[in-house]
């Protein structure tokens, strides 16, 4: 008899970051969900982070997903909520904090490792910045890295 | 009890269409009133000269938009100019327009300056630092920093203009 896979259930988010780009990352790598807040552009910087705001006294970059994974910038349009993600670049290194555009708010979910598939072909732009990917509601979900997603463009 | 002043401590700080710029006060000779400026179309994208610096040459004059490039049109608002120091003895002080030019001593004003996000660094980009003061997010450049990208605009646009004639 075959061994059955062990169930495992991770906790995590969804992340909508709209025109249908959707990714995952885990439930603690997301520290906050801005609604309202004033975004400063930064002359010169890379077209998908060309935006800064405040938070708790640091000044965060605003990742733009669409216009990094699209690679040209997106004019964004209508209201977006803003996501802080929290992330390590090593295991005993410090945390950082880093913002993104988000279409919703992040929706929690739990991931079953048995759901764990390959990244399909056609979510290839998602693979610099993807560690694994499941089966959602039959919809490929990429769990992404945010030290990947965060690295200046000159290592990526 | 006097508190010292630190050189390092003290910045120029520029406003420009909006921009907020903030230049370590040893890196700028001197701050200028657009009086004194000659206008003149240039090949090299400057909008004019400036001879009163005892250098015996003129040094050019650039105007920067808010997102750092070169503008050839004077704006309305522009009432002063710096001189930068050149980053090599052979060369000349480089001057950039502004609307409002004050010094700021960083330490006194309680401002703290954290590195520019990684994953906003270009090739492109003088900015090194940010701080937040009376508000807003304020960007901070070197003057080599500011006088090499002006250098890097100034070959862009001979070169584009050489292509169109």
């Amino acid at each position: 008899m075959a061994e059955q896979e062990e169930l495992k259930l991770n906790r995590a988010w969804l992340l909508d970051f709209g025109r249908g780009l959707q990714a995952a990352v885990g439930i603690h790598e997301m520290s906050h969900v801005l609604l309202e807040t004033r975004l400063y552009e930064i002359p010169r910087a890379p077209y998908y982070c060309t935006e800064v705001l405040v938070f708790e006294g640091m000044i965060l970059p605003v990742m733009d997903v669409i216009s990094l994974i699209e690679q040209q910038r997106i004019v964004r349009e209508g209201h977006d909520v803003i996501g802080i993600a929290v992330y390590q670049e090593a295991i005993t290194g410090n945390l950082n904090y880093a913002a993104m555009h988000l279409a919703t708010m992040p929706a929690p979910l739990f991931v079953d490792n048995r759901d764990a598939c390959e990244l399909p072909k056609y979510l290839d732009y998602w693979r610099p910045y993807t560690l694994s990917c499941f089966m959602n509601e039959g919809r490929a979900i990429p769990i992404i890295d945010f030290t990947q997603l965060f690295m200046p463009e000159d290592l990526k | 009890m006097f508190k010292s002043i630190q050189t390092a401590d003290l910045y120029v700080q520029l406003v420009f269409d909006g921009l907020n710029l903030f230049i370590p006060q040893q890196d700028v000779l001197s701050v200028e009133i657009m009086a004194d400026l000659e206008y003149a179309q240039t090949s090299m994208g400057a909008i004019g000269w400036f001879g009163q610096h005892g250098h015996g040459q003129n040094s050019p004059v650039f105007c920067l938009s808010e997102d750092l490039l070169l503008l050839t049109e004077l704006p309305r608002n522009r009432e002063f100019f710096i001189l930068l120091k050149p980053c090599h003895e052979d060369e000349l002080p480089v001057g950039i327009t502004c609307d409002q030019v004050e010094d700021l001593n960083v330490r006194y004003e309680h401002l703290y300056l954290q590195d520019l996000p990684s994953v906003m660094h270009t090739k492109a980009n003088p900015v090194s630092k940010l701080l937040i003061y009376k508000e807003q997010v304020a960007c901070v450049c070197t003057g080599a920093d500011l006088v090499q990208h002006v250098i890097q605009l100034t070959e862009e646009f001979t070169n584009a203009s050489e292509s169109m004639s």
